[in-house]
């Protein structure tokens, strides 16, 4: 079997999100995201618990999780399916740094959006992993908390890390 | 933060106020003091409150003035205490990391919390979510997550669909394949498999 055919997956793949504004910083990391990418194909997709998501203040972690932000109860996943675009340029048996676009459909909150964004895929000793980071608006999901536009910026920076098995 | 430090500083204001008004009572009491003297005291307190009173207490070492000492230290020193406390329980203790030590956790087997998130997701997540487990089950693989956390993953009877545990600290766990342990940690959902995070081995 040829590495392109071959589907890379991993059940521990990083997504961080920050949010900065003048009043606070605040940053989550989630070490708990599901993927898998199809060489061939370059079909690739992230799913993730909102509860995974690690604040370092505790109480902001609640809030997160609660009634005004990300209902989490109702809500427990994210999800994104897409395709990264122009793998011909992409060589899985050679070791590189490859920049790829990256396009598809996010699901926050219930609902979902079409995202594109740039990425990175590295191949080094036949391990293969991926890179991303991206903006999205915290309105386009429907999330409006009292202090979005505050203490919490509606553009939030999204990284994704994956090394895959 | 600044309600933080309100938190703090109202008590200790309040305690200051109260210190002053009975002192200064306690001066405008003395029989021994002139009014000009009296006055003078005030003055000195009310514009240097910490320098005015030490000379106070230095000037005049007579059973009152050592009851107001014992008085001043003992309002204030309950003023930072009550401040301190209050500024923890309220404002630093919900931000601090959840201590799983203190919670009993569900306790249930690998198989058995599978076999309930395949057979009714949202039941399970009400019934799980968020909350402290104990899962006992079969190793099937011991590894270390990307960022070098310690990561196991138990059995269950389905073979796509398992407990996947990332454990507290960065020392991976030395199991034999095989061998049945018990993870106590804080249920996050599911996805493919059972996940939980801050994962503690209690039973090996």
């Amino acid at each position: 079997m040829s590495y392109a055919q071959k589907v890379y997956s991993t059940r521990t793949a990083q997504v961080k999100f920050s949010s900065s504004t003048a009043a606070e910083d605040i940053d989550a990391t989630n070490n708990q995201v599901q993927s898998k990418f199809i060489g061939k194909t370059g079909q690739v997709m992230f799913s993730l618990l909102m509860k995974g998501f690690v604040f370092e203040n505790a109480m902001m972690q609640e809030h997160f999780n609660g009634k005004e932000y990300m209902e989490s109860d109702k809500f427990p996943k994210s999800e994104f399916k897409g395709t990264v675009n122009g793998m011909n340029t992409v060589d899985l048996e050679k070791d590189g740094a490859y920049p790829v676009m990256v396009s598809g459909d996010m699901t926050i909150k219930g609902i979902t959006k079409p995202v594109k964004a740039a990425g990175l895929i590295l191949v080094e000793k036949h391990r293969v992993s991926a890179e991303s980071s991206f903006k999205i608006k915290l309105q386009d999901y429907g999330i409006t908390g009292k202090d979005i536009g505050t203490v919490i910026s509606n553009n939030i920076e999204i990284k994704v890390a994956a090394k895959y098995d | 933060m600044i309600i933080n430090l309100l938190a703090f500083l109202v008590p200790l204001c309040c305690a200051w106020a109260l210190v002053f008004i009975v002192i200064l009572v306690s001066i405008f009491k003395r029989a021994d003091l002139a009014i000009n003297t009296k006055l003078l005291w005030t003055f000195l307190i009310l514009v240097f409150p910490i320098i005015g009173l030490v000379l106070y207490f230095v000037q005049y070492k007579d059973k009152i003035v050592k009851k107001l000492i014992w008085f001043s230290i003992l309002t204030l020193s309950l003023a930072v205490i009550a401040g301190a406390t209050v500024d923890y329980y309220v404002f630093i203790k919900p931000t601090l990391p959840r201590d799983l030590s203190n919670e009993k956790g569900i306790e249930v087997s690998a198989k058995d919390i599978v076999k309930e998130f395949q057979t009714n997701e949202s039941t399970s997540n009400a019934k799980y979510l968020n909350k402290v487990v104990e899962v006992t089950g079969e190793v099937i693989e011991a590894k270390k997550d990307q960022t070098g956390k310690p990561t196991v993953t138990l059995k269950s009877d389905d073979s796509f669909s398992n407990v996947f545990v990332t454990l507290r600290g960065d020392k991976q766990l030395e199991v034999k394949g095989g061998s049945t342990i018990t993870v106590k940690g804080i249920l996050v959902g599911f996805l493919s498999d059972v996940v939980i995070n801050e994962g503690v081995v209690v039973k090996q």
